[in-house]
């Protein structure tokens, strides 16, 4: 297209047009994926094939493929990819094709395209584990010497990306977790407005004093299961010390769920659960629509997560709605901490056009490209040097970018959690602890027996939760506290 | 039963009739009628409650307070599905072709496939006959969850090596519902088969025709209702499954409805309103598909089916 | 029984066994290779039948074993009420098509849309909560799916709103294809309807009440994952944790294929077990059409 004379590169075109046309005509993906480069066989091949590309002269008019999720929790982003995908293409010629994946497989799907040497070129990622995992297996591109140590580092919000000295994924916009609170009925229950509960007392406190009202002190849904993973990640940091300490827990590896202190976040889920202080439905609701109770009015307090403050904030109208860290009164050097965590971009050690995925992922960092996820969405970006002060106008969400991503945070901790301890210790303790099953001691010792079943069960990961636990010790009280 | 021949029933025909109404309910009746409102109501309510949500405001559904009737039949969970101009556009359209880009070419090859298999068990001798039978209901009960990973490893491998993308491509679809429905469909349509009696093939083949054309000509039209109830079971299937389709895949625009019935309701924007709205998009088609083709089935699914 | 050329035959099955073996043949063998090692990623180190031990010796799994042993309740349920709604109709009830019809409705309904639509009527403040409480039988508004103690049962209901329409249609066939001349002599006889059920209909319908009942244990066993995926997660707690649905966390979430595949293996045999009676069946079938 911009080199007529170049043979293979109007081949290719004609390629696509065809498969495009075949595709439209609705005849058959399986011609139209003719048209696509066939992938090699072999994963060593497809690495020794990637690892000499840079040293070629970009070619114009490639296609890259790119996996990504948000729009699911960021309403707007998607307008964002468009227009940084046809800018991207207006400077540099190539086509990023993109894929908005489901809720449901955006982890699994490309670790399974992965292992069947599929995988797109760039992949959006969550962060932690869910990127670790697949970097462990060789499917992620480590980004060191691809982008500069300047630019990761920058892009680099949390320490989760990391391992070992090498970081995966470029940030993205801001996931972190935070709590909700309606200045309306605090003004109502003889509260101050202004002032939400900072300690797990005063947090009991106002919700006895919200009963009088007649409405949900604090509302939460469990039926889907999600709730319990951001009510761990609320619960579990204030009594850390470091983000590493729940690697320590999680893998059994110096730290111990038995613990009071630790087992401290199901200990407080009951008191707050047996005190009638949550909807009485929370087992047989959604996260989402629990979380709706308050935006429409019905609940005064609710968990949530960093993008979805917007749409509350605009249901509930006006700036009656406030915004605090979960008041836990742990006992760790965390205790307090706003919790950050953010959603990234990685590359496929797979694909064959790293060098224009590098450029993209680059590109993605540009200044004004940042302040475009902010405009289109709402949702706060994560990069560090974003000058969020300068370009947000509105004091309240001016506040809230301070509180939750400029100011020291602490991380989002389940993001570090094994997927077997995710089901079995994390939701089942959470459900357990509500329907009045487990007492917190049990809980305490049934996270420690999951633990010992998944050090049963993955001996080969002991090794690298380990490792990662002492890098990311070593990082954290180098460049984050 | 009926007051039938009085216009004005005197005081004792009004008697009379309490009492013939009285002797007309037996307790049996009595029970039967009851059992019958039980068992309706409870097939209907949930169906009533489907379509009725789809005209409610998310106010109506999404509130603490159940409402039964709608106060107005409001279309805004269709529009949201269908008008690209609303702000929560679904572009559901795409999702609904999808759905007949797969079950339409999955029901017409397995009627193909399976009428060909089925008449080899059904009529012909040959060695392994029974085994073939037997191994391919083994088939059906493997629980389709357990095939997906090495499958998709499978078919990516093939794919990378002719160059055929597995996630996003509805032909790979296609394949895994065929060999889900092929088993049962050969299970019914032989069974069929074996009640059309041989002895008007047997007139046929003396006068000279080809196998195939037996098939064509003879068999197939005794055999409508059968092929119309396996094309409607595969159909059926195909248009509800859920599980390959979630993992196989990936693009909102290439999914089936099931699954972006479930991608809406996952939404952190709650709508459930849309969910029912698309749920009885979903739902209408096949229903009616059952109703003007219930004739067909009556006799092909069930009396082809079983034996005795 | 039809004489052909030698290979006709085949080439009549081929295509379809083609097809099938694409989809199954590879995928089955690979299964049972899995079974044995620690996959990570497409493939990884043979590790025996520690896979095997793993899932012995967990909990969960026992649980999820025996939940699927307690849905296996709701097959003579099914045929129970299958058989009983498929008499009345038989009893020709005035429009008995249309009430067949409306009786066969929720078999086509895809599960995830029965699934939403339940979840939402049996919130623990849902619709036929509050029905109940308006009619003052509040102590009946259960937390449906939101109890520990109740919400496999829940399921099972479901499972069998939606499956009891196939065994009505599948009886009232048979029925109809009965000769009628036996009823009558059973009724003047003077037979109640109990009896005529138990002692006439019964034992003509046993070929189809078998056949079904093994559809339904192949159903309660292998395919509830829809219900349980859409409706509850396997919660709360674990309380309506299934073998599809432990195959689908080990494979997804946890990311140990090698255990979820141990798992599948499992439940093939057991599937596998409940199939017997129907080969039994169908071999004696077989018998019959050969001597006739």
């Amino acid at each position: 297209m911009t080199n007529p004379k170049n043979r293979s590169v109007s081949r290719r075109d004609f390629m696509k047009l065809t498969a495009a046309g075949v595709a439209a005509a609705g005849v058959g993906s399986v011609l139209a994926a003719c048209g696509a480069q066939p992938a090699p066989t072999e994963a060593p091949a497809a690495t020794q094939a990637a690892t000499a590309a840079p040293t070629e002269a970009p070619k114009a008019g490639e296609t890259l493929k790119c996996w990504w999720w948000g729009e699911q929790e960021a309403p707007g982003v998607e307008n964002w990819i468009n227009e940084t995908v046809a800018m991207f293409k207006e400077e540099t010629g190539h086509t990023i094709e993109t894929t908005l994946q489901d809720t449901g497989v955006v982890i699994s799907e490309f670790q399974t395209a992965s292992a069947a040497n599929s995988a797109p070129d760039i992949q959006f990622v969550w962060n932690g584990v869910y990127q670790m995992e697949a970097a462990w297996l060789g499917y992620f591109e480590p980004l060191d010497g691809l982008i500069d140590a300047k630019m990761l580092e920058d892009a680099s919000p949390t320490c989760m990306n990391q391992y070992e000295g090498k970081t995966y994924s470029t940030a993205w916009y801001s996931c972190g977790i935070a709590c909700a609170y309606n200045k309306e009925m605090f003004d109502k229950a003889g509260l101050d407005p202004e002032k939400a509960p900072e300690t797990f007392e005063e947090l009991m406190d106002t919700c006895d004093k919200l009963k009088s009202l007649d409405v949900i002190p604090m509302s939460a849904g469990m039926k889907d299961t999600f709730w319990s993973e951001w009510y761990h990640g609320h619960a579990l940091s204030p009594n850390l010390d470091t983000p590493a300490d729940a690697l320590k827990l999680y893998a059994g590896e110096g730290l111990d769920w038995r613990d009071p202190r630790y087992y401290d976040v199901w200990t407080k889920l009951g008191e707050i659960w047996n005190a009638g202080n949550i909807n009485d439905d929370m087992l047989s609701i959604d996260l989402y629509p629990a979380i709706d109770l308050f935006g429409t009015g019905k609940a005064a307090m609710t968990w949530l997560v960093v993008p979805l403050l917007n749409a509350q904030k605009e249901m509930l109208g006006g700036e009656i709605m406030g915004v605090f860290p979960y008041p836990m009164s742990g006992q760790g050097k965390l205790n307090n901490w706003p919790v950050l965590d953010t959603n990234g971009w990685g590359i496929s050690a797979q694909s064959e056009k790293k060098d224009i995925a590098v450029e993209f992922l680059k590109f993605m960092q540009r200044p004004e490209r940042i302040t475009a996820v902010w405009d289109s969405s709402k949702a706060l970006p994560t990069t560090k040097s974003w000058p969020g002060g300068e370009v947000i106008k509105d004091p309240w969400w001016l506040d809230v970018w301070e509180k939750y991503i400029h100011g020291p945070t602490a991380q989002y901790v389940p993001d570090m959690m094994p997927g077997l301890f995710w089901s079995d210790a994390n939701l089942v303790n959470a459900q357990k602890t509500i329907t009045g099953e487990l007492s917190p001691e049990e809980c305490g010792e049934n996270a420690y027996q999951v633990v010992q079943k998944w050090r049963e069960q993955s001996p080969d990961m002991l090794e690298k939760y380990a490792l990662w636990a002492e890098s990311m010790e070593k990082v954290w009280n180098e460049k984050y506290v | 039963m009926t007051a039938q021949d009085s216009a004005y029933p005197s005081r004792d025909e009004r008697l009379n009739l309490i009492d013939r109404l009285a002797r007309w309910i037996t307790w049996p009746r009595f029970i039967f009628a009851l059992a019958m409102t039980f068992f309706l109501t409870s097939i209907l309510f949930p169906f009533y409650w489907m379509v009725s949500s789809s005209f409610k405001t998310y106010a109506e559904i999404g509130g603490r307070e159940p409402v039964y009737i709608p106060s107005a039949l409001r279309l805004d969970a269709y529009l949201e599905l269908f008008d690209p101009s609303n702000p929560s556009f679904w572009n559901f359209g795409v999702n609904i072709i999808n759905t007949i880009k797969i079950a339409v070419p999955t029901a017409l090859i397995a009627v193909i496939l399976s009428t060909l298999g089925a008449y080899a068990v059904a009529r012909l001798k040959f060695g392994g006959r029974g085994m073939i039978l037997n191994s391919i209901l083994i088939v059906y009960l493997f629980p389709g969850i357990l095939l997906i990973i090495p499958l998709f490893a499978m078919v990516s491998r093939i794919g990378a090596s002719i160059g055929f993308d597995v996630q996003d491509n509805l032909v790979v679809l296609v394949f895994t519902y065929l060999a889900q429905t092929l088993p049962v469909a050969l299970y019914m349509l032989s069974n069929y088969f074996r009640t059309i009696p041989v002895e008007i093939e047997q007139a046929g083949l003396i006068d000279g025709c080809s196998r195939i054309s037996i098939i064509w000509r003879i068999t197939l039209p005794l055999a409508i209702p059968a092929l119309v109830s396996v094309a409607i079971y595969t159909f059926m299937i195909a248009w509800n499954e859920f599980l390959y389709a979630l993992v196989f895949l990936n693009s909102r625009d290439m999914f089936t409805m099931p699954i972006k019935i479930n991608t809406i309701y996952n939404d952190p924007t709650p709508r459930p309103h849309v969910v029912m709205a698309a749920s009885t998009i979903m739902t209408i088609p096949v229903v009616v598909l059952f109703l003007a083709l219930q004739r067909f089935l009556e006799e092909g699914l069930t009396a082809g089916s079983v034996k005795g | 029984m039809l004489r052909t050329k030698r290979f006709t035959p085949y080439l009549f099955v081929a295509p379809m066994w083609a097809l099938l073996l694409f989809v199954f043949g590879y995928p089955i063998v690979q299964i049972f290779n899995f079974s044995t090692r620690r996959i990570r990623g497409a493939t990884g180190p043979f590790i025996g039948l520690e896979n095997y031990r793993q899932i012995f010796t967990d909990d969960i799994f026992i649980l999820s074993v025996k939940h699927n042993a307690m849905l296996l309740l709701a097959v003579p349920i099914l045929i129970v009420i299958a058989l009983v709604i498929a008499v009345f109709l038989y009893e020709r009830v005035t429009g008995w098509r249309f009430y067949r019809f409306l009786f066969f409705v929720p078999y086509v309904i895809a599960i995830p849309v029965i699934g939403h639509v339940f979840s939402n009527l049996l919130s623990l403040n849902g619709a036929v909560n509050e029905l109940l409480r308006s009619i003052g039988l509040g102590v009946l508004a259960l937390d449906w799916l939101g109890s520990e103690k109740v919400a496999l049962w829940t399921l099972m209901g479901v499972i069998i709103w939606r499956e009891a329409g196939f065994g009505i249609v599948l009886f009232l066939a048979r029925l109809l294809s009965l000769n009628e001349e036996l009823l009558d002599a059973g009724k003047i006889d003077g037979a109640n309807w109990l009896q005529r059920l138990w002692y006439i209909i019964v034992p003509e319908l046993m070929g189809v009440i078998e056949f079904y009942a093994v559809i339904c244990v192949i159903t309660m066993a292998a395919w509830v994952f829809g219900f349980v995926f859409v409706m509850t997660h396997g919660g709360p707690a674990n309380a309506t944790q299934v073998m599809e649905l432990y195959i689908w966390k080990y494979a997804f979430r946890i990311q140990l294929p090698g255990i979820a595949s141990a798992v599948a293996v499992i439940l093939f045999l057991i599937t596998l077990a409940a199939m017997v009676p129907l080969f039994y069946l169908r071999y004696k079938d077989e018998g019959t059409e050969a001597s006739a």
